[in-house]
């Protein structure tokens, strides 16, 4: 898929193999590695990426409402979209 | 008997080159 398509219900976002996610503690944020740039995320964008384990992104969307009030749903697509285009996130 | 939940705030991230 590539990131003009709608991430849909059923789709199962990774982390793409050639980036890593990690906590900068000087920055007191998680940062998305990859070859070119560095990505500092605000909670919501890292525990969206760290919940890209195997799950769907409806599956996705109801942790975050276990953690979150008033959670966009489609904040959450756009976000995916955005890292999908950016080849950070692979969606199946 | 909860659990402090966060209000949401959108997905933002800054791209350092």
């Amino acid at each position: 898929m590539d990131g003009g398509e709608v991430v849909e219900d059923v789709r199962r976002p990774r982390l793409a193999p050639h980036v890593r996610l990690r906590f900068d503690a000087v920055r007191g944020r998680h940062v998305l590695l990859s070859p070119e740039t560095v990505a500092v995320l605000n909670a919501t964008s890292a525990d969206i990426l760290l919940l890209c384990d195997g799950r769907t992104v409806a599956e996705i969307v109801a942790e975050l409402r276990a953690r979150y009030d008033h959670v966009e749903e489609a904040d959450v697509r756009e976000f995916l979209r955005q890292m999908a285009e950016r080849r950070c996130v692979e969606v199946r | 008997m909860t659990t402090a939940r966060s209000e949401w705030e959108a997905p933002e991230f800054d791209e350092i080159g």
